[in-house]
């Protein structure tokens, strides 16, 4: 009993350890020439955003795409809304993963620029991708973020479960206030146009004015010259 | 016992995997991009969502091409779209979006792609529990789960048009002050011209002729 459940432990280390790593399934996307891949996202305030990412470098030898540890990713985040001012900054390896906090409502920059890669160019052979790098995203935005951070694998219960539905709820709670902010901001607009339209009008009408009475006064008094009234 | 309970919570890992990714990427004209994802499993279902955000008249051309270059779908000009397909191959799936059709306008597309495999184990729920007990909870569970999703593409679906909204209304804001400026040009220029032509009427040899 005792050497059976030692070996199949270890397995099931290998097999936990081997959960934690990316999921095959997540979404990725090759990146060319060093120029970096950004995302906007418009995030509510106080929105937790935990990314995992992979960077593979295709090598001519294999003809396929590999984890390549002297590749490293530079992550900026930038808040657009306010002058571009960057909340992240991070260096990381070729696998690795960030996180930040969206300190106010509005839309995020988020950059990835691939560091210290070997310059071959991609192209597409046959439909398929060759050379550059390629990068395995999986951005989790929300409460339930903090979940999948600290159990990347599946909820095994009833009570996991139901916490998920309530970290789900309070995302939704969170983007109705921010959908709040900008109708409000929807509001504003409206009615500055709205102003606008009265002062242009108003404007119309003076330079409407100004012009009658300058064209009447002219040919008022450009008659009495010809001796005509 | 403790074990063969792991185990099973570890092979329930492996059972239900489903992955969404949701991005927002913004195409500058004439941009061609694509996002891959890869289905490790046949009869995968892949729901793609996507909604152009902002930019021009808010629509885009995007393609879905499978393993061995067989399109899945494609559509010109959409301005959103929820697809759900099932993967029938296995292999890279590729989801392409397109922004060639304008010249000057960048294309914000907020996309989400999710893998979902089919649940091969039944998860084991807590000891001392009836089975009816727990499966009544999963069902209830399962439709607040759904209905949680449909509020929050709802939410989605409200974004989108407010960004629409909220593009009409700086356009008829600038539109606005450009005729106005315009309008009072032309009227100042028709003046002038009115009055060139009545002198001119009443001037030189004409005078008193007319």
């Amino acid at each position: 009993m005792a050497r059976i459940s030692r070996g199949s432990s270890s397995t099931l280390v290998a097999l936990l350890l081997a959960a934690l790593v990316l999921p095959t399934n997540a979404l990725y996307f090759y990146m060319h020439g060093g120029q970096p891949k950004c995302f906007f996202e418009e995030l509510p305030k106080d929105t937790l955003v935990v990314g995992h990412y992979s960077v593979e470098q295709y090598s001519a030898q294999t003809r396929a795409f590999a984890p390549d540890h002297t590749v490293g990713l530079t992550i900026t985040v930038d808040e657009t809304f306010d002058n571009d001012h960057r909340i992240v900054s991070q260096k990381g390896d070729a696998i690795g993963r960030f996180t930040f906090s969206a300190a106010d409502s509005g839309e995020h920059k988020i950059c990835f620029q691939p560091t210290n890669w070997v310059a071959h160019n991609g192209w597409l052979v046959g439909g398929e991708e060759v050379g550059g790098i390629r990068l395995t995203l999986d951005l989790a935005i929300g409460e339930t973020s903090q979940i999948e951070s600290t159990d990347k694998g599946k909820i095994l219960d009833i009570v996991g479960k139901v916490k998920d539905l309530n970290g789900r709820l309070q995302d939704i709670k969170r983007e109705q206030v921010f959908q709040r902010e900008r109708e409000a901001e929807f509001r504003d607009q409206s009615e500055a146009t709205n102003a606008k339209i009265v002062r242009f009008t108003l404007v119309q009408l003076v330079v409407l004015g100004v012009t009658c009475a300058w064209q009447l006064s002219h040919l008022r008094s450009f008659f009495i010259k010809q001796k005509l009234t | 016992m403790r074990s063969s309970i792991l185990a099973a919570g570890i092979a329930a890992l492996y059972a239900v995997t489903a992955s969404a990714t949701a991005l927002t990427y913004k195409l500058q004209p004439n941009e061609k991009s694509c996002f891959y994802t890869q289905v490790t499993q046949r009869g995968a279902k892949v729901a793609f969502y996507f909604a152009v955000q902002s930019g021009g008249s808010f629509d885009v051309d995007y393609s879905v091409v499978g393993p061995s270059a067989r399109i899945i779908m494609e559509g010109s000009k959409e301005r959103q779209g929820d697809f759900v397909f099932t993967a029938n191959d296995v292999g890279e799936y590729r989801f392409c979006f397109n922004n060639e059709m304008s010249t000057f306008a960048d294309k914000t597309v907020d996309f989400e792609i999710a893998v979902e495999n089919e649940s091969r184990a039944q998860i084991p729920s807590k000891q001392g529990s009836s089975p009816e007990q727990t499966s009544v909870l999963e069902e209830s569970i399962i439709k607040l789960s759904s209905q949680l999703s449909t509020i929050h593409r709802n939410q989605k679906y409200f974004r989108t048009r407010e960004n629409r909204n909220f593009s009409t209304v700086r356009s008829t804001e600038r539109r606005i002050f450009n005729f106005s400026i315009i309008e009072s040009l032309m009227m100042v220029a028709m003046a002038g011209l009115q009055v060139f032509i009545v002198r001119f009427f009443f001037q030189g040899a004409r005078k008193g002729y007319v």
